[in-house]
């Protein structure tokens, strides 16, 4: 009984929480003058206040036509984010993993200095780095190229200590017994560290892919030539005559994050079950 | 040594990548814009400018605030979600939502609501109380502390969640046997088994506390109101004014602050 | 699980895959100006293999390919076809650079020296670039001299032996004409005029067409008899003058129901001898029609779907819509295939399909000597297309000659058989005829390479770029705008990467600095140090020293502004008089108001948000004092003072509604309205003041012209925060992180120099004096324009009324002179200054925000950037 009682604040909290979505969606359905309607107040400056209506009155499709016929930047920047967002997990995979790996199971020299060090390093607010960055950048030629986003954020410390915790977790009696069985440091690795460790990888690619999906700054900078900018980008301050193209396109946007993030919730769900059962 | 091996690549790239620039950065706080060797001279200027102090005490009032605030929550919403599992999976999902809405979107909603013509005004303005301007009053302050706490409940939850199910069940129903009630059970089994989950969520909201501010930015600007003007502001317009010195002084202190909090979090963790 | 997780990787990647390849498909249709090709790039010759393949008739022809004819360079075989005209000796005058007109070239038994390498047999050419390794070759520009008495050209043609035509007006009273030029284009003759043949008194040109076998179609307007009308018959009189020169008048058979603007006929063109191509004013429809008889032989794009203008290459035609073209296949009737790359080329950048003027064009086209060959021209370059291909070629850059240039507008394209292309443009309101030729010795890329950046755009920049790099052909200029404004990108952000660029070595040589933090810029050595540079300037043609010196440091010359506004305020000469700063304005401006109280306005707002920006200018100086320390009272004073003015309007619901949107609306996007002086309202009785930041002779020669009309108007400068205030513009500085220092400093003696500032009127006025005095000259007999406008006298009747703007009389002059003389301080340029107080100003005034709550914002925000 008494647990039923917590379903009420915690409802709340969830709908908080999701009703932007809910905006989204009723006003990419409104058309023009429904919008200007409801929004004039802050996107113009008219009087009165925003509102909003649970169901538009006169639904329409025309944004989504817009967007998706109409407007071609729309869809380049949509595979650029594509692009960058998977080649920065595919890099953050190859190198990340093995690194969290090695800091969270081997004992050697400098291990918790380096450690210290990636979590020092993870903290850096862009501002400060962007003159330097795109000094290296520029020494290495991968400026305006979408290889200049991809390396720098493959490498980033992040995934690495979100999956350290993960492996950290993993019984030693389980690896003891593989090396027993004969199995060296890569197979260990492969067939042991990776799966037990699913939970945490899987966890560290999405919140990886939320992150990078949304990267503003460094294709701001990074990247001049306009046909290279991700979607991030694409909305820009948002008029009152874009208004409908502007929910559409955030719309258009979430989908792919609502898509993988439900992909992920099973594998980390289970990476959570997996890292309770403990032998 | 193996264990090195596989460190290497990542240590490789991060090398080039992200310890390189800082050390241009280093180095640039010790010189001026064009080169010159100038010693402290930006650091002595970088602590008298008023406006790092501001946006220094800013950022940490931020921090002290929202970080307390969002362990707290996120882990009554964890807890009392284990209790409820089958609720609990959608809610786990709903409350994962604001982090897969992209920025622009938020910032978009974000000036719907809080903008003087906004929704918040014109229910506070149906419920009889009076409109305020928020993003341009001390409002601004907990408009921010409310967008990150909204963003990152989700994201915490599940990550106490993980480190509540790794507290064997044996344990409580043990406790349970033994007649220790539900506060008892929780201050003396749950919180210690959490500790060091603690470290990673504490670390990790840190970092997203940092985030904060591509939205702020967004919705109010280069110069917002004071109390939301942080750290990431100033050296935001530092850069364009091309003030790369001081910035780069104020970036070195940033750093060593924050290097400090970690060394003392990581020692505190070390004595359990 | 190891399984399933593989399974889902897989999906994803797969789609990502897809995705790419999908996006790559995209990319390559989406983004034009890649697809392109630009005459040095290395895929030249990749795209003379693609074109190859399409089929040309002669198979083996190549496009302009500048790089790949090195070999092949200027051989002199003769040119394999036109064999028809053998006596004629072809000859190219081109080759000799002095124009000599006295130059006879069948004395010498030239011979025709073949076309130039570009359209050459290139089966022995590399396709890389051979010998020098520095890409070689590009078309140049030569101005045709100017043919006398010619006042408009409505086409340009070539006959069959080589004549060059001109069809135009010779001026009001000769009316239509041709000339022909025997000699290339050196000098031309009057060949006849439509008056002498016709018989038709005065007839005014409206549109013709020149057949290459020597006839002309014309459609004329005779204007000693404007023709009452109720008759039914047109008042246009159509003709053909054949190649022997015997004048046929021709009944055109137009249907009637085609916009009816009885028969203007907009546009002709012949599509081969003995048929034209016509379209009504007004008219979407393009008919085909005989030229002797009359008749309609075929009708094109009955639908009506909206057609601006047309061009035709032979038979295809090209129906310039909106925002699409559509290719016309004339001897179908359907929608030409081939052409399909071409049309999409032309709509990907909306600028090509914008008319802006009844008698220029934003896209000029004609066919080329090979079949299938068209090219093109627009203010990007010129280009060249086969039909059937898939890719456009760039053959000539149009930043490198007159294209780009702002001031120029192009009307006719005509190609020549030796590779040639003719182009006449207006600039500036003169006609000229442009000849570009290929030179193979001449560099693709011009060896030195500056570059230029601003803000935003700069049309005088622009302006003066073309004509430098006319004038210099080893010099290349490249122009970077930072806020394009056509996507999100703030001041900020381009500052940001500009300055990125600069500190990593590869930001643009010359800055013009206009809302960019130049002081921050000169205390961190940012810039040089230019007096030398403006020292010669000063020597040659004098400057306005207090304007130039205004951001002197430490004696030196770092951020030099070369254009200035004036801020003035016009009124009744007494009222004036009384006005010492803003306070008394908004003083006088009550006063005026209980005085009448019928008056619309008493200060003429029609956008708060130039309003504000030009008071904003014309006070900002009192908002910071000489420490730089901020100064609250002045920025309370501002906004209550311009409260107050705009209180005392009277707007009706419309007015309003324009009025109190604060922000700049997209049809005034790029136009600065603070310059705008009203004139016609003050005789119309609908204001009592008006305000403006005057930039160029032509606002106070308008204002003066009408005030003739009232003897009590006049005008002050405005001294709104009490101090002699000029707004400075186009502030010129040089990198010291700039390799090409001396080059840059080529480039800014002449942006200072007479040519540079006296052409182009906008943006300012000039600080080079002689400049100056050339804008300020014009006599006050002379009429510039006229000025028409209606107003309700006291019995409610409606006047029209026109007055003529003429040149400022002496005394007018010498006032300016002096005023310019005294004034003495900058308007504040810091952007971020201005961004913060306009925008506050702006919401209180619209009602949004109280006035302490503005004066708060501001003086917050300004304190935190001040503190920075």
């Amino acid at each position: 009984m008494k647990k039923k009682i917590l379903l009420i604040p915690l409802g709340a909290l969830a709908l908080l929480c999701c009703f932007p979505i809910l905006f989204l969606c009723t006003g990419m359905l409104m058309d023009k003058g429904e919008l200007k309607e409801c929004l004039g107040p802050v996107l113009q400056g008219t009087e009165g206040y925003v509102s909003w209506r649970l169901v538009p009155r006169f639904p329409t499709l025309q944004n989504v036509v817009e967007l998706l016929l109409d407007s071609p930047e729309f869809f380049v920047m949509f595979w650029n984010s594509v692009r960058m967002t998977a080649g920065i997990l595919a890099g953050q995979l190859l190198v990340g993993v093995p690194a969290a790996w090695g800091l969270a199971r081997y004992r050697f020299r400098g291990r918790k200095l380096l450690y210290t060090l990636y979590i020092i390093l993870m903290m850096m607010p862009f501002q400060v780095r962007m003159l330097s960055d795109y000094l290296v950048l520029d020494r290495l030629h991968i400026l305006d190229s979408h290889l200049g986003i991809i390396l720098p954020a493959a490498f980033s410390t992040f995934p690495v200590f979100i999956m350290y915790r993960f492996f950290g977790g993993i019984p030693e009696a389980v690896i003891e017994s593989a090396r027993l069985d004969g199995a060296n440091a890569l197979q260990i690795f492969g067939y042991i560290g990776v799966p037990l460790g699913a939970g945490g990888i899987v966890s560290a690619m999405v919140l990886g892919f939320l992150e990078y999906w949304n990267l503003i700054e460094q294709p701001l900078t990074f990247l001049k030539d306009k046909t290279l900018w991700p979607l991030s980008l694409y909305l820009p301050n948002i008029g009152l005559e874009r208004a409908g193209t502007a929910f559409a396109s955030s719309a258009a946007a979430l989908l792919p994050a609502v898509f993988v993030f439900l992909l992920g919730q099973d594998y980390l769900e289970q990476g959570i079950a997996a890292a309770a059962v403990k032998e | 040594m193996t264990g090195f091996l596989f460190l290497l690549p990542s240590l490789a790239g991060v090398v080039v990548f992200i310890l390189l620039p800082f050390a241009d950065v280093v180095r640039r706080s010790f010189t001026s814009v064009l080169g010159a060797f100038v010693g402290l001279a930006n650091y002595r200027t970088v602590f008298s400018n008023s406006a790092f102090l501001r946006a220094a005490w800013n950022t940490l009032r931020f921090t002290a605030v929202c970080i307390p605030l969002l362990l707290l929550l996120s882990l009554a919403a964890a807890v009392c979600l284990q209790r409820l599992p089958k609720a609990g999976k959608v809610l786990k999902s709903a409350y994962l939502v604001p982090m897969a809405i992209p920025v622009a979107s938020v910032v978009l909603l974000w000036k719907l609501v809080f903008l003087r013509g906004g929704i918040l005004n014109g229910l506070l303005a149906w419920a009889g109380k009076a409109p305020t301007d928020w993003m341009n009053t001390d409002g601004a302050f907990f408009v921010l502390v409310f967008s990150y706490l909204w963003k990152n409940l989700g994201y915490d939850v599940i990550l106490w969640l993980a480190g509540l199910a790794g507290i064997s069940p044996e344990i409580y129903e043990a406790a349970r046997v033994d007649g220790a009630g539900e506060w008892r059970i929780f201050a003396s089994i749950t919180m210690p088994n959490l500790l060091p989950s603690l470290y990673t969520i504490a670390v990790l909201s840190f970092l997203n506390s940092f985030k904060a501010f591509r939205e702020a930015y967004l919705v109010a600007g280069d110069y917002p109101h004071e109390s939301i003007y942080l750290l990431q502001h100033l050296f935001n317009n530092w850069f364009r004014d091309l003030a790369l010195d001081k910035m780069a002084a104020a970036a070195v202190v940033t750093a060593a602050v924050i290097l400090a909090l970690v060394l003392v979090l990581q020692r505190a963790w070390e004595r359990e | 699980m190891k399984r399933s997780i593989r399974g889902k990787l897989a999906v994803i990647l797969a789609a990502m895959v897809l995705g790419t390849a999908g996006g790559c498909q995209k990319k390559d249709a989406d983004s034009p100006p890649k697809a392109q090709e630009s005459a040095d790039s290395q895929q030249s010759g990749e795209s003379a293999e693609t074109t190859q393949k399409e089929g040309d008739a002669n198979g083996s022809q190549s496009g302009a390919d500048a790089d790949s004819q090195q070999s092949g360079a200027n051989a002199k075989s003769p040119q394999t076809q036109e064999p028809d005209q053998a006596d004629t000796t072809e000859y190219n005058p081109w080759d000799d650079p002095s124009y000599d007109p006295d130059y006879d070239p069948a004395k010498d038994g030239l011979e025709y020296a073949g076309p130039p390498a570009s359209v050459q047999d290139n089966e022995s050419a590399d396709t890389t670039s051979a010998q020098s390794g520095a890409a070689m070759g590009r078309y140049t520009e030569q101005a045709l001299p100017g043919i006398e008495g010619l006042a408009a050209l409505s086409a340009l043609g070539s006959l069959e032996d080589g004549t060059l035509r001109v069809l135009g007006m010779a001026d009001m009273d000769e009316g239509a004409a041709v000339w022909d030029s025997h000699d290339g284009g050196t000098t031309w003759e009057k060949t006849y005029t439509a008056a002498e043949l016709s018989g038709v008194e005065s007839p005014y040109c409206i549109s013709g067409a020149l057949s290459p076998d020597g006839a002309v179609f014309l459609c004329m307007h005779p204007l000693a008899s404007m023709s009452a009308a109720g008759d039914g018959s047109s008042q246009y009189v159509y003709g053909k003058i054949t190649a022997d020169g015997t004048w046929q008048q021709v009944d055109l058979a137009l249907p009637d129901a085609d916009g009816g603007s009885d028969g203007y006929l907009y546009r002709i063109a012949y599509v081969q001898p003995g048929e034209i191509l016509v379209q009504v004013l007004g008219g979407d429809a393009i008919y085909r029609m005989d030229d002797s008889t009359g008749e309609l032989l075929q009708t094109y794009n009955e639908e009506g779907a909206y057609v601006g203008y047309f061009e035709n290459a032979g038979e295809i035609l090209y129906a310039f819509g909106s925002d699409n073209v559509m290719a016309i296949d004339c001897a179908t009737g359907e929608a030409d295939p081939a052409s399909s790359v071409l049309t999409g080329e032309l709509e990907s950048d909306s600028s090509n399909l914008e008319l802006m003027s009844s008698d220029t064009f934003p896209t000029v086209l004609c066919s080329g000597q090979q079949e299938g060959e068209v090219f093109y021209a627009t203010k990007d370059g010129i280009y060249r297309f086969v039909l059937g291909g898939s890719v456009v070629e760039q053959v000539a850059d149009g930043t490198l000659n007159s294209l780009a240039k702002p001031s120029v507008q192009l009307i006719a394209m005509l190609a020549l058989k030796d590779g040639s292309f003719l182009i006449a443009v207006r600039d500036e309101g003169q006609i000229q005829i442009l000849h570009y030729t290929y030179d193979a010795s001449a560099p693709t890329v011009p060896d030195t390479e500056l570059k230029v950046y601003s803000l935003t755009e700069n049309r005088q920049i622009q302006q003066a770029i073309s004509v430098f790099q006319a004038r210099n052909p080893d010099y290349y200029v490249s122009y970077e705008v930072g806020m394009t404004g056509s996507d999100a990108v703030t001041a900020s952000d381009a500052l940001r990467t500009l300055n990125t660029e600069i500190m990593a070595g590869s930001g643009p040589d010359i800055l013009i600095l206009d809302g960019m933090p130049a002081e921050s810029y000169i205390r961190r050595g940012i810039l040089l140090d230019i007096s030398d540079v403006l020292q010669t300037v000063k020597e040659t043609d004098g400057l306005w020293e207090n304007i130039t010196n205004a951001f002197e440091t430490d004696g030196k010359l770092y951020a030099v502004p070369s254009r200035f506004r004036i801020p003035v305020l016009a009124g009744n000469a007494d009222t004036l008089s009384r006005i010492t700063d803003l306070a008394s304005l908004a003083d006088e401006a009550q006063r005026l108001r209980e005085e009448d109280g019928d008056v619309p306005q008493i200060l003429e707002i029609s956008s708060l948000y130039w309003t504000v920006r030009a008071f904003y200018e014309a006070y900002s100086n009192g908002l910071v004092d000489a420490d730089g320390a901020f100064q609250a009272d002045a920025v309370r004073n501002f906004i209550e003072q311009m409260k107050r003015l705009l209180d005392l309007n009277h707007y009706t619901d419309v007015q309003a509604g324009h009025v109190y949107s604060t922000e700049a609306r997209e049809e005034e996007a790029g136009y600065d309205f603070t310059t705008v002086l009203g004139m016609p309202e003050f005789l119309q009785k609908l204001v009592k003041l008006g305000q403006a930041n005057i930039d160029g002779a032509f606002n106070l020669e308008n204002f003066l012209s009408g005030a003739k009309l009232d003897n009590s108007l006049s005008y002050i400068p405005f001294r709104a925060s009490g101090a002699s205030v000029f707004v400075p513009n186009t502030v010129v500085g040089i990198s010291s992180q700039s390799e090409k220092a001396q080059d840059a400093k080529e480039f800014v003696r002449f942006l200072f120099s007479r040519d540079a500032q006296a052409g182009y009127q906008e943006g300012g006025f000039p600080v080079n004096r002689a400049a100056f005095e050339a804008q300020i000259g014009v006599k006050e007999t002379e009429s510039l324009a006229s000025t028409a406008f209606s107003y309700e006298d006291e019995d409610g009747n409606i006047v029209d009324y026109v007055y003529e703007v003429t040149g400022l009389a002496d005394e007018e002059k010498e006032k300016l002179r002096k005023i310019v003389e005294t004034l003495d301080t900058p308007s504040l340029t810091d952007a971020v200054i201005e961004e913060l107080v306009v925008s506050q100003t702006a919401q209180c005034l619209a009602g949004r925000i109280s006035l302490e709550e503005a004066v708060t914002a501001v003086s917050q925000k300004m304190s935190l950037y001040l503190q920075e």
